[in-house]
Parts: C-alpha cells; structure tokens; sequence
C-alpha cells in the first residue's frame, strides 16, 4: 500500500490553476522530491497534502485514509515552510519539543530525543535561548528540529535549505538521508535546486504548470526525460536539443540539419525504424556528450565556431554554433580551445533522445 | 597607456576602512573583475571610479588625467547596475535614445546611432517592443545598449546578474563577453560570484578587507593562489583544506598527511611542523583498492549533478570533497583517496600563504 496517494489533485486561485490534475504514490518510506520553478505550484502541493488549502478536486489518501476534508492537525502530516515561524516566546528547547506535547512521551524521553537532534543539528547553545537572538540559519534550524521530532505519517519539507552556507547544507542533507534511512520516514521534499533533487531523493517529481511533467528516479530523468520541459530543466548547462531531419538516402538513415549530416550507425539502423519516426524531428544531446576537437577527427568531423569558452577549472563549457544552431558542450579543462576560433564537434544522437518537434515529447523506443 | 588607472586610493567610512592605498591598472579593451565577499571594498571601488563617492586620498586616471574632481555625468562613464533600470513603460527605442538626448544629439543623428547600436546588440526586432515586455536577456541587452549609446571610455558593471537564475546567467555572461570583445570596450566587472569573474574576465582582483590580494589571470588565480583566501574562495566545489605535517631538510620535504599518506616533494621554504594542504576536488584521485600512499575515507554523500558527482568523505573529522564520474556507491562505503604531490597547495599555517606552485613537484 502507498503512504500516500494523491489522486487527481486540483486547486484554483482566482482563475489560475495552481495544481492541475495532480496523481501520485508515494510508497512507505520513500524519499520523493518535488522540483521546479518558481510558481511551478510545488508549495501549494505541500499545503493541499497538509490541508492548509483546500483541494478543489480529488483526493487526498495517506496512510489509507481518506484525508481530503480533515482539518490539518488530524492528517498526521508534518510541513516545515519556508517562511520558519518559531514561538517568539518559547526557547529553543520548547520549540524543539513542542510537538510532543500533545503526545504522552515520558518527560526524560522528550529531553532525550530533543538533546539528540539538537546535537545533530548544532543548536545544543541555543536550547536555553529565544528565537528572537537566533540568526536566520539557526532558526531554520531549530525549525527543522521541530518538524522531525515527531515522526509522523509523513514529513513534508519545502525548501528547508535555501539561505544556508554550503558546509550546513550538506550536513543537513546528510542528516535527512540519515533519518529517511533509519526511521523508514516518508518525505515529500519541495525544492528549486535540481542538483539537490537528484542527490536526495529515490525518485525526483517534476513538477510545471501545475502538472507534474515526469517522475522517475534521479537517473531516469536525467537519461530519460519525456519532454523537452524535464530534458532542459534536469542538467546545468541543460541538453542541447537541436532540428533536424531524418533521411534515408540508399538506405542509410541520418539526421540532417544545416551544416551538419549525422549518420545513423548500421548496427542502429533496425532499432530507429521500429520507432516509426516522422521526417522533421529534434534530437537532444547532453553537453558532457558533445565531443570537441582542435582539429578534424573521425570522432569530431563537423566544423563550428567557437562562440565562447568558460574556463571553470575543473572543466570548462563551450559554446559553439554548428550551422544554424548553437550547441553547448561541456569539456575537460585546459583544452586548447579558445573562442573565435574553429573547432571540430562530434555528436551521437540516441535514439531515446529523439524528440517531436511540436509537442516537445520524446518518442517512445520500440518494444 | 592604461585606459584606467588607479594610484593609491583610499575611504574610510565611519572610522573603518572601505578600501586602502588600493592601485590598479586596466588596459584598453580589457575585461577586468574585482571580486571578493560582501564588504570587501568591491562596490566602494567602483562607486569612487563613476564618482559618487570622493576618496580620502589617491587619484583616479582615464587614460593618464586625473578626473578625481570631474562629475559623475563628466567622467565619460558608462555604468549598468544590479536591476538594469530599464524604462518598462517606454519601447526599447526610447530607452536606447535616452542617454543619447540627454547629451543633446539631434533626432535623426539619434536614430542613426540606435539602429546601430540596435544591430550590434541583436535588439533589431525589439526597437518597438515596450521595456516590461523583455525577457532578462533582452532587458540585460537593451540596459548595456542604453549606455554605450553615450560612447563611455570605461564601462562599469556591478553585479549585474545577481538577480537572474543560473542558466540564464550562464548565457549572458557569455553574450556580454563576446560583446565586449567585438566592442573592444574596456570592462570593470564587480561580482561576488567567482565562476563569473574567471569565466568572463583577461584579468581578476581578489579584493579582501578593501585590499587586493591579488590581481592574476583567470588560470593562475585558480591554479596558483597566493594565499590561503584566495584558494578557498576560487573553485566550485570548493578546496579542500587538510591538516598535514611538514618535515624538511636541505634536500627535500615530506608532508604527511592524516591516514598514513606521505607527499614528497624538493625541499620548499617552509618551517617544518603543523600547515594545510589544498586539493582541488578534481585532483583527488580515487583508486579500487586499498594500496600504498591510499588514504582511507567512508561515503557520507553523493551530490549528484547528472553529468558529475561531488563525493563527500569522512576524512579527518571533516569532509572531503571529491569530483568523479558517476557510479553506483552506496552511502558508508570505503572509498581510497590518493594526493598527488603536483596537484595539491602547500598553505604555510602561519602566513596562510602558497607555498610557490612550481617547486611543489614531486620528487623521484
């Protein structure tokens, strides 16, 4: 059975549909993050599963239970927000275990599980203090002592991180994978940061317009994507996606497009046919599989332009236009590239990279 | 001749220094960045150049005249901020003839040089559009088009991608270099963000505490840091920094690190005892198994950016970050680390200086 299900979730605001047809399982334990944009409806998702909004359309099931018309304090859920409010009045320590209140955990035991996620989230100095002395990060942090103290049906964390130096981060990451793993918790984690997705979480869901474009884990999005959304939204520089046309001149097939000709390998050929792709199509290749050469290479045969080049140290990025398309390809660094300059590019197309044109799908291998 | 020149400049405000006795030279056409964290005296610099703020002491040249007394509107420079300032409800024509009816050129000696201006920055087809309807890019185009439209000797820019996300700042910044290329234009670039500086800049300042600390190309600043800030703020992820001992005689110089590994190097100039070694996540080699000069180091996580994972170690009581090429690992697994004496920065504990890059090479 899944911890939670949501089926076809939906809310409005004013006209704009904020969740649009949202359906997922979220199995016992899992780790699932929500990535997207800004306004992707990604917090309006948490606070429909809370029952901080109401849904208007679908259903809300965790645990087996049927929670769409449940006030928020009977759903067993717990949300860390963005915006973190601590009670102003409370010290560190109250606000740590204020969820336990309401429970009957034995007074030592409630010091005890306080003190050692104190510890673990290095707020230990401030368990005696008010909020209000607190800095920004240490209050995110007792906020999140807050949320997990009490591990409920379901943690949901939107965006806990975000304002945090670099070194707490990864230790709080560390910290939520560890309590994921040893709790069996199930968590809903809501965040912009695509890399912080894909190192998270079992499965990544994309979300956009209110609709969630793919879920997969973080492999499958990122060599798989079903549209073009997820395939440039997934991947810093995104994948390069690119016209062309598939030909079949004496019976070889390759993708043609303006200053380029790519053949399809023979050995390739049957697998694409089965696929029953149209003539005008897109391909996609991510920038790391570009291959950039100083010269003409069996590898690397087609000339372009060398628009720029980002020496980043520990690689560098290239940007390059190939006839009437600009290509973005991510090499090692201290590469004699420099821009201005020609360069030789190599691309493979694979056939799970080939995409419609209209509607931004990729097409679907053959059985 | 430098097209700008700083000699010996200073402010203080309110009892602190902003910036102290700070010089530098920028040639003409080139792109230089001044960066450094919040407060390091970056903004100030440049708020001193354009004119809105008067230095305690120092002068201020374009090409070799003093313009320390001249105005703001005088000094003949070009300065684009943070939120580009762009008229949203004027069409991007009216932006662009602004600057140039300020400086009272006549109207068709005006369109002229917006069509002009328009076809270098690719804002052709936008000429009627209205400001709030751009896109960042387009808005970051008619911004820097505005203000070359006055002909600035020197172009100054203050941070002015922060607001944008990072792919959209990944390809502006490589649309304005190419730009500034075909301008010819001299830059200042003020920024915080370091993969900015390197990857746009002929030259980058490291400023710290309204200093600079040091003034290299974009590759020497990465691989030969002066000192210990410069190697931790350059480089994403960032440096590690590992504690070492350092042993030397007249010959040569072992640094030994946690775990049992020992780095031999010539001898360097450095006191023997307790200093660091930096290594570039991308320099920490992973091997199989456990093997001679192999350190010992469990997985505690994976950041995983598709194309790359950033390992994070547990290594002497700190975690260590390493860039490899993704795998299937499982958290708690045993990784073997190697440190290669060529790879790595000696930082005198003392100092918090590099020890000289070249004469760290290992010995036979």
């Amino acid at each position: 059975m899944s911890a939670v299900a949501l089926e076809r979730l939906r809310k409005v605001f004013n006209k704009t549909t904020a969740l649009d047809d949202v359906s997922l399982a979220i199995g016992t334990g899992e780790f699932l993050c929500v990535v997207g944009r800004t306004n992707a409806g990604k917090s309006t998702l948490l606070k429909t599963i809370a029952g901080l909004y109401r849904a208007d359309g679908g259903r809300v099931i965790i645990g087996g239970r049927d929670l769409t018309l449940l006030p928020p304090h009977k759903r067993r859920v717990s949300l860390l927000f963005q915006n973190i409010a601590l009670f102003p009045t409370m010290t560190g320590y109250e606000n740590i275990a204020f969820p336990l209140r309401t429970t009957n955990v034995a007074g030592d035991a409630v010091e005890r599980r306080v003190r050692s996620i104190a510890q673990m989230l290095k707020v230990e100095h401030l368990l005696d203090r008010l909020p209000r002395t607190f800095s920004g990060g240490e209050r995110q942090r007792v906020a999140i002592g807050r949320a997990i103290i009490q591990p409920g049906d379901l943690l949901m964390l939107d965006e806990p991180l975000t304002n945090l130096d670099a070194s707490i981060r990864i230790r709080l990451r560390i910290e939520f994978k560890k309590l994921h793993r040893e709790f069996a918790q199930t968590i809903i984690y809501v965040t912009h940061d695509q890399v912080e997705a894909m190192s998270l979480s079992d499965r990544v869901a994309v979300l956009d317009g209110g609709r969630i474009q793919q879920i997969g884990s973080p492999d499958e999005v990122y060599h798989r994507p079903v549209n073009r959304f997820v395939a440039e939204f997934i991947g810093s520089p995104p994948m390069n996606i690119i016209d062309a046309e598939l030909s079949q001149a004496d019976g070889r097939l390759a993708l043609i497009g303006t200053g380029f000709s790519l053949p399809v390998e023979e050995s390739e050929g049957q697998r694409w046919r089965q696929m029953q792709l149209p003539r005008q199509l897109a391909f996609g290749v991510r920038p790391e599989r570009v291959i950039v050469a100083p010269g003409p290479t069996n590898d690397a045969p087609i000339g372009a332009n060398i628009l720029w080049v980002e020496h980043l140290g520990n690689r560098s990025i290239v940007a390059l236009r190939m006839g009437d398309v600009t290509l973005t390809a991510v090499v090692p660094p201290n590469r004699p590239l420099n821009a201005d300059r020609r360069a030789w590019v190599g691309l493979r197309p694979e056939p799970q990279h080939l995409l419609s044109r209209e509607t931004g799908v990729f097409f679907p291998l053959a059985a | 001749m430098s097209k700008l020149t700083l000699s010996r400049i200073s402010k203080r405000f309110s009892g602190r220094d902003a910036v102290r006795d700070l010089s530098l030279a920028l040639d003409r056409g080139e792109f230089l960045s001044l960066l450094g964290p919040s407060g390091c005296g970056k903004s100030t610099t440049l708020g001193m150049i354009a004119g809105f703020i008067a230095p305690d002491a120092g002068d201020i040249l374009i090409d070799g005249n003093r313009i320390n007394d001249l105005s703001p509107q005088q000094r003949r420079i070009g300065l684009v901020l943070q939120d580009y300032a762009v008229f949203t409800s004027l069409t991007v024509r009216a932006n662009l003839s602004f600057g140039l009816e300020v400086k009272g050129l006549k109207r068709g000696k005006r369109r002229q040089a917006v069509d002009e201006l328009a076809r270098q920055l690719d804002l052709s087809d936008l000429l009627d559009r209205r400001g709030g309807s751009l896109n960042m890019s387009e808005m970051q185009r008619v911004a820097l088009a505005r203000t070359l439209a006055t002909e600035p000797e020197l172009l100054l820019l203050d941070e002015p991608m922060s607001n944008l996300d990072a792919e959209t700042r990944a390809r502006l910044r490589g649309e304005l270099r190419q730009l500034q290329k075909s301008l010819a234009q001299t830059v200042l670039y003020v920024t915080h963000d370091q993969a900015e500086a390197l990857s746009m800049s002929d030259r980058v300042a490291v400023m710290r505490d309204g200093e600079i600390v040091q003034l290299a190309t974009p590759h020497d600043i990465y691989h030969r840091p002066a000192n210990r800030f410069v190697a931790e703020f350059i480089g994403d992820p960032p440096l590690n920094v590992i504690p070492c001992d350092v042993a030397t005689d007249a010959a040569a110089t072992a640094i030994a690190l946690p775990g049992g590994a020992v780095l031999r190097s010539s001898a360097l100039p450095i006191a023997p005892g307790r200093h660091w070694l930096g290594v570039r996540p991308h320099d920490v080699e992973l091997v199989a198994t456990a093997s001679p000069g192999a350190v010992q180091a469990p997985l505690r996580f994976v950041e995983n950016f598709g194309a790359r994972h950033v390992l994070h170690a547990e290594y002497a009581s700190d975690l260590l970050r390493i860039e490899a090429v993704p795998a299937a690992r499982s958290i708690g697994e045993m990784l073997h680390l190697r440190f290669t004496a060529d790879r790595v920065l000696l930082i005198d504990r003392s100092s918090e200086r590099v020890v000289p890059f070249r004469q760290l090479e290992a010995a036979a």
